[in-house]
């Protein structure tokens, strides 16, 4: 199949728009700090409405990962590392690892944000293993 | 308190042949077992007033439990769904259906599965169709590539580099579910298989190998719920429901792997390798009054080997991060200390979804288990689970 495209919300454009623009941010809560990912509406620790859409270091770490030889999607070359990445500021996302090295990608390795256009409107944050 | 007879009890099965079923729909597939169930229980039809049914992978329909009903020409339910939480909903809908009968809303209650997600999916439409589905988070998951083996393979992973789990040590399982397969004329997949066959198989998604994963099948179930005294009445020998346990988590592996939401002290109770599971289980062994070395027998739900390996630590049969040493020795195979999907499993019995892991436990209860029968087995327990193991029921089953 081909390449799969979201379809942004009224909450998850800005987090889709700030990966456009090279610069990614995500929410933050204004009452108890914590960094949030996936876009939500209330913090879901403390159920504070005050989320700020903030700039991330791009610093993280990689929390798990698997390899598949191919791609699931016609566009994209195998092999293709699925990562959970854990963000610096203790959020977490799930990405792709960009390297020449598939299968020599740990737990705990340090990795950066990076960033893939693959399309005219999208933008996808993606990661590299910090040499 | 419950009236002693009042209590609801599992009084009919029905299972139809698995495999590749070329010319059979999911329609015919559920009244198939239906009409097995209602004949091993002996219930007159008309006394069926409860139906649950468990939706379709392709073409579902939001009248598929009204499809199913009509099609069964059960006429008035007082209690009628489709559910639809995946591999979960079968032990759902036995704690829905002792609710209905136990609070007496419900004389008799019927819970149907059947689909050809093997003979039914076109080739190469599979994957779309399980996004459609909504398998994994549309927009935050599916555009990274991500799958259904992908997703286990992470929790996978994550348990090798924590406590030092092995691929051969998750091969154990396949091999046990197949020996148990070989000894159920009914399984799909019977040849003998090693555990060298298993981390030799084709790598699907690292570190998962294709034997590691369930094959696509079709197949269906039925299970029919009454109370006790109307059971007794019946041709099968009622099988007793001691205990029940839900937990549910995240759909989202990012805020599954950290207990986002939970309260500050449960924290570090729950990852990606620590699931809710042990909370089902301390309310189904609490509730039946049991403990997990009290089980003769267990049917655990195997989408994927480290499926059942991280419910060896979470139902309490282990420490954490010691079920890969559990599931070796023969431990799990009939003859050892706890006998693991008798039947075959998802992983050689086939079929789709978790019914027969719950039918499998009543049979061994009812001593019907022919050549794979735990000798003298007591209890049995029974265990769902869906959504990247963030979805979990568990029943433990007696006999009468």
């Amino acid at each position: 199949m081909s390449r799969f495209l979201p379809e942004p919300s009224k909450i998850s454009k800005p987090f889709w728009d700030s990966c456009k623009a090279e610069a990614m941010q995500i929410q933050k809560c204004g009452d108890c700090g914590t960094y949030i990912f996936y876009p939500v509406y209330i913090c879901p620790e403390c159920a504070s409405r005050a989320l700020a859409w903030t700039p991330v270091s791009g610093k993280g770490s990689v929390h798990t990962f698997t390899v598949a030889e191919k791609s699931v999607f016609e566009e994209v070359e195998g092999p293709v590392v699925v990562a959970l990445i854990e963000l610096e500021e203790g959020a977490m996302m799930t990405s792709n690892i960009r390297t020449d090295d598939p299968y020599g990608v740990r737990i705990g390795m340090p990795v950066s944000l990076a960033y893939e256009k693959v399309s005219e409107d999208f933008t996808f944050p993606v990661f590299e293993p910090v040499r | 308190m419950l009236r002693p007879g009042s209590e609801a009890v599992i009084a009919g099965l029905g299972e139809p042949p698995v495999g590749r079923l070329i010319g059979k729909n999911p329609t015919e597939l559920h009244i198939d077992a239906a009409m097995l169930a209602i004949e091993d229980s002996g219930i007159d039809k008309h006394d069926i007033d409860g139906l649950m049914t468990t939706g379709t992978f392709l073409n579902d329909n939001i009248r598929h439990h009204m499809i199913i009903g009509e099609q069964l020409g059960i006429h008035c339910k007082l209690f009628a769904d489709t559910l639809r939480s995946g591999g979960h909903s079968y032990l759902n809908g036995v704690q829905i259906a002792k609710w209905a009968v136990e609070s007496g809303l419900c004389k008799a209650v019927l819970l149907l599965r059947g689909d050809t997600t093997l003979s039914g999916v076109p080739k190469g439409t599979a994957l779309k169709a399980y996004i459609e589905y909504g398998a994994h988070p549309i927009e935050f998951e599916v555009p990274f590539g991500i799958t259904v083996p992908g997703v286990y393979a992470m929790l996978a992973q994550r348990h090798m580099h924590e406590y030092g789990t092995t691929s051969e040590q998750l091969a154990n399982i396949a091999v046990a579910c197949r020996k148990h397969a070989a000894l159920n004329p009914k399984a799909f997949k019977r040849d003998p298989i090693t555990v060298d066959d298993v981390v030799n198989s084709r790598m699907v998604s690292t570190p998962l190998h294709l034997l590691d994963c369930s094959p696509t099948c079709d197949g269906a179930g039925a299970v029919l719920i009454t109370s006790l005294e109307r059971a007794r009445d019946l041709k099968a020998k009622p099988v007793r429901i001691l205990g029940l346990g839900q937990a549910q988590s995240y759909y989202h592996l990012a805020h599954l792997a950290r207990a986002t939401g939970a309260r500050p002290e449960d924290k570090s109770r729950f990852s990606l390798t620590k699931t809710v599971q042990s909370v089902a289980a301390e309310r189904a062994f609490g509730m039946a009054g049991v403990k997990p070395t009290d089980i003769d027998v267990a049917e655990l739900y195997d989408s994927f080997t480290i499926t059942v390996l991280m419910q060896f630590e979470d139902l309490g049969y282990c420490a954490k991060g010691e079920g890969g040493a559990f599931a070796a020795g023969g431990r799990i195979e009939l003859g050892g200390e706890l006998p693991v999907n008798t039947h075959g499993g998802l992983l050689s019995f086939g079929s789709s979804g978790g019914i027969n892991h719950i039918i499998e436990a009543a049979r061994q209860m009812r001593g019907e288990g022919g050549a794979r029968q735990v000798k003298d087995a007591k209890l049995a327990l029974a265990t769902n689970v869906s959504a990247v193991a963030s979805n979990h029921s568990i029943a433990i089953l007696g006999r009468d």
